[in-house]
C-alpha cells in the first residue's frame, strides 16, 4: 500500500500532503501542549515498535502475503491523534530507510494509513462501541471490526488516489484493492484482537483510559436499548435517503468522458435502434436526465428500454442536446431467436473498454422509491441478523 | 549513530558524504519533483536524470548491490500496475489492438504510462538512496531541523530511530524462537501467535518508553531539547548545491 514516487499525480500528492500536514501538525501541537512529557519518548519508542511489527508477514492467498499495519491497535492503545503521529513517523522512516513509499507520495501514504487508517479506524471503533456492550468482548469485537474496516478503507483510499491520478481505472483498482485487503484485513483484525487481549490482561489501565472502551466483564445494560434504536434509525435514514444517490452519480473522471462521447454515442445508438434485430437498447443514464433517441426509420420496432430510459419506450421524440449518456449495451435477437447481448461500441469513452466496464447500477427517478425501500429492508434484515447472532453469543457466554 | 541496515555507507569518505545534509536534502527533493513532473514522452531528460544519478553514485562509492536491493522494493507495486495498465486506454477514442486473450485490448498509451511510472518510481528510489546512504541519520535530522521541519517531529523521529533496531532485533529473536518450536498449524493459530508476539512487543515498547522517560527525567529533562553540534553551511557546500540545482533545472527546462 506504500505508493512510490510517480504513481499518483502531483495534484493528488499535493492535496493529500496538505491534508496530512494539517492533521499531523495538529497531532504534534496536541502532543507538544499536553503536560505529559512522558509521551515524547513513548511515542517515538512505540513508533519503533510499529515499524518492527510491520515486518510481520502473514500469508493471504496464493503466495501473496500481507503485513500488519497496526493503525487501530495504536489508536486504541494510545489515542487517535497519537496513532496518526506514530504512523507518520513509521512512514517517514520507511521512506528514508528502505525507500518504501516515495517522498512526493509521502503525504498520500500518511493520508491513507495514518489519517484514514488510524483516525477513521478509531472513529469506526468508537462508532461500533456505541452499540456493543461496554465490556471486554465488546471492546475486542469493536477493535476487530475497526481493524478490518481501517485496512479496507486505507486500501480503497489508495485505489481512489491512483484512479484519480488517471493511472488505473477506478472500476478495476477499487474492487481489486478492496478485495485483497478485505482478506488482509482479517489477518489485521485477528492480530489486533489477540494483541489487544494480551495488553488488556497485562496493563488494563491503558485500555480503560480510552473513552468508550472497557475491560469490565459485566455488562452495563442501561441505555443500550436507546442506543440500539438511535443507531438503527440512523442506518435506516442513510439507507433510504442516501443509497439512491450513492450508486448512479458518475464520478469526476467519468463525467469528463461523458461530454466528449455523448454525441457520438447518441448517433451510434440511433443507428443501432433502426436495425430490425435490435429489440432493446439499454442506456445507463443519470437519474433525472431524460434521454430520448429518435427512431429514424419509422418502423414500429419493439423497443424496450432499461430503467432510466422509460421516456424512450413511450415516446419517439427528438434528440436532446448534450445528452448525458455514459454507458450502453445493445440486446439483439440472434437467428435462433434467443436473446443475445452485444457490447455497445462506445467510441470516445475512456474506461468502457476495460474488462469489467458495465457493472454500474442503473436507476431512474422512479426507482428511487424502490431503492430506498430495498435499502430499508436490507438494513433492517442485516440489523436483525446481527442482533440475533450477537444475542445468541451473549446468551451462551452467561 | 549508525546501523548496519539503515545508513550503512554514510561513513565512507567521499565527496558526496562530505556535503552538508541540508544541501543534499534539498537537492534530492528538487530532483525527485523534477523527475516526477517530467512527461515521459521526452526520453532525453530521463536519460539525463539517470546519468546525473549514476555520477552521484560513482562519486559516493555506494556498492551497487545496496542500490539494487533498494530498487527491489517498488517491484511488487510495479507488477500489479504492469498487469493492468497496457490494457487500458489513457486517452479517449484510442483504438486498441485485440491480443486474443479474454477480449483484452492492448493500448499504446497505456504502455507509455507504464514506462513513465516505472522510470519515475525507480528515479525516486535512487534519489532517496543517494540521500540516505550518504548521510548519517542524525545529521539528516539536524539538516531537516534547519529546514524548518517541526522540532518535536524530528525529536520523535530520532527516538524512533534510536529504538528501531532494538525492536527489529527483538522481533527477529521472537521469530527465531517461534520457528524453532516448529511453527505451523492453522491460520487461526498463526494469527494467535502473531497477535501475542505483537502484544508482547507493544508492552515491551510501552514499558521501555516509560523507563526512557524516567531516565530522562532523572537527568533533568524539562521538555526542551538542545543540540551540541550546530551545522555549518560552508561556501563549497552552497556552491555545489546551487550547481546541482542549476543542472537539474536545466535538464527540466531545456530538454
Amino acid at each position: 500500500m506504500h505508493i512510490p514516487d510517480g504513481f499518483a499525480s502531483m495534484p493528488i500528492n499535493i492535496a493529500s500532503a496538505a491534508a496530512s500536514v494539517a492533521v499531523v501538525g495538529y497531532a504534534l501541537k496536541r502532543a507538544g501542549k499536553s503536560l505529559d512529557q512522558k509521551k515524547i519518548p513513548l511515542l517515538g519508542v512505540v513508533a519503533a515498535f510499529i515499524f518492527a511489527a510491520q515486518m510481520l508477514n502473514f500469508p493471504v492467498i496464493a503466495g501473496t502475503s500481507g503485513h500488519f499495519v497496526g493503525a487501530v491497535l495504536a489508536a486504541v492503545l494510545l489515542g487517535p491523534f497519537e496513532a496518526v503521529l506514530v504512523l507518520a513517523l513509521v512512514l517517514v522512516l520507511q521512506c528514508l530507510m528502505f525507500a518504501d513509499g516515495g517522498i512526493t507520495a509521502l503525504g498520500s501514504n500518511i493520508f491513507n494509513m495514518g489519517v484514514v487508517g488510524a483516525l477513521l479506524g478509531y472513529a469506526a471503533f468508537r462508532g461500533v462501541m456505541v452499540i456493543l456492550p461496554k465490556n471486554k468482548s465488546g471492546t475486542l469485537t469493536a477493535a476487530a471490526i475497526a481493524a478490518w474496516f481501517s485496512t479496507v478503507a486505507a486500501a480503497v483510499s489508495c485505489a481512489v488516489m491512483l484512479g484519480a491520478s488517471g493511472r488505473y481505472p477506478f472500476e478495476l483498482a477499487v474492487p481489486a484493492m478492496a478485495g485483497v485487503h478485505a482478506l488482509i484485513g482479517i489477518g489485521e483484525a485477528a492480530i489486533t484482537v489477540v494483541a489487544l487481549a494480551l495488553v488488556m490482561a497485562a496493563r488494563p489501565e491503558l485500555i480503560a483510559a480510552r473513552p468508550g472502551a472497557s475491560v469490565q466483564t459485566r455488562t452495563a445494560a442501561t441505555g443500550v436499548w436507546g442506543v440500539v434504536v438511535a443507531g438503527l434509525g440512523a442506518a435506516v435514514v442513510l439507507a433510504v435517503i442516501v443509497s439512491p444517490y450513492a450508486c448512479s452519480d458518475p464520478d469526476g473522471l467519468e463525467k469528463k468522458a461523458i461530454g466528449e462521447s455523448a454525441r457520438r454515442f447518441v448517433e451510434a445508438a440511433k443507428a443501432e435502434i433502426s436495425k430490425p434485430e435490435v429489440v432493446k437498447v439499454e442506456v445507463y443514464a443519470n437519474p433525472g436526465v431524460a434521454e430520448e433517441i429518435e427512431n429514424t426509420d419509422g418502423e414500429p420496432h419493439r423497443i424496450l428500454c432499461a430503467a432510466g430510459m422509460d421516456a424512450l419506450a413511450k415516446t419517439k421524440v427528438k434528440e436532446v442536446e448534450n445528452a448525458e449518456i455514459f454507458a450502453g449495451r445493445v440486446v439483439s435477437t440472434e437467428a435462433s431467436g434467443a436473446l443475445h447481448e452485444k457490447k455497445f461500441e462506445q467510441q470516445g469513452a475512456v474506461w468502457t473498454h476495460s474488462p469489467i466496464a458495465d457493472y454500474r447500477l442503473n436507476i431512474s427517478d422512479k426507482d428511487y422509491l424502490k431503492v430506498g425501500l430495498a435499502g430499508l429492508i436490507g438494513t433492517i434484515l442485516a440489523f436483525g441478523i446481527a442482533f440475533a447472532m450477537f444475542s445468541a453469543v451473549r446468551g451462551r457466554k452467561r | 549513530m549508525k546501523h548496519s541496515f539503515l545508513d550503512k555507507y554514510s561513513d565512507i569518505d567521499s565527496p558526496m558524504q562530505r556535503v552538508d545534509a541540508r544541501v543534499k536534502a534539498v537537492c534530492a527533493l528538487v530532483m525527485i519533483v523534477a523527475i516526477v513532473t517530467t512527461p515521459v514522452e521526452r526520453v532525453l531528460p530521463f536519460a539525463a536524470y539517470f546519468a546525473i544519478l549514476a555520477t552521484v553514485f560513482l562519486l559516493s562509492r555506494i556498492p551497487l548491490a545496496h542500490i539494487a536491493a533498494r530498487l527491489v522494493i517498488v517491484i511488487p507495486f510495479l507488477l500489479c500496475f504492469a498487469l493492468v495498465t497496457p490494457f487500458v486506454p489513457h486517452y479517449s477514442g484510442e483504438p486498441g489492438q485485440a491480443i486474443g486473450v479474454l477480449s483484452l485490448k492492448y493500448y499504446p498509451s497505456g504502455m507509455i504510462v507504464l514506462v513513465s511510472v516505472t522510470a519515475k518510481a525507480f528515479g525516486g528510489v535512487l534519489c532517496i538512496v543517494a540521500l540516505t546512504a550518504t548521510t548519517p541519520f542524525a545529521e539528516l535530522l539536524r539538516g531537516l531541523e534547519r529546514l524548518r521541519v517541526p522540532r518535536l517531529f524530528l525529536v520523535l523521529l530520532s527516538f524512533a530511530y534510536r529504538y528501531l533496531f532494538l525492536f527489529v532485533d527483538e522481533m527477529e529473536r521472537m521469530k527465531r524462537a517461534r520457528d524453532a518450536r516448529s511453527f505451523g498449524g492453522s491460520r487461526w493459530w498463526h494469527a494467535r501467535v502473531l497477535g501475542r508476539m505483537t502484544g508482547t512487543m507493544f508492552l515491551r515498547s510501552f514499558e521501555r518508553g516509560e523507563r526512557v522517560y524516567g531516565a530522562m527525567a532523572a537527568r533533568g529533562f524539562d521538555g526542551t531539547f538542545h543540540s551540541v553540534r550546530p551545522l555549518r553551511l560552508g561556501g563549497a557546500d552552497a556552491a555545489s548545491g546551487a550547481a546541482f540545482l542549476a543542472l537539474v533545472a536545466a535538464v527540466w527546462f531545456v530538454f
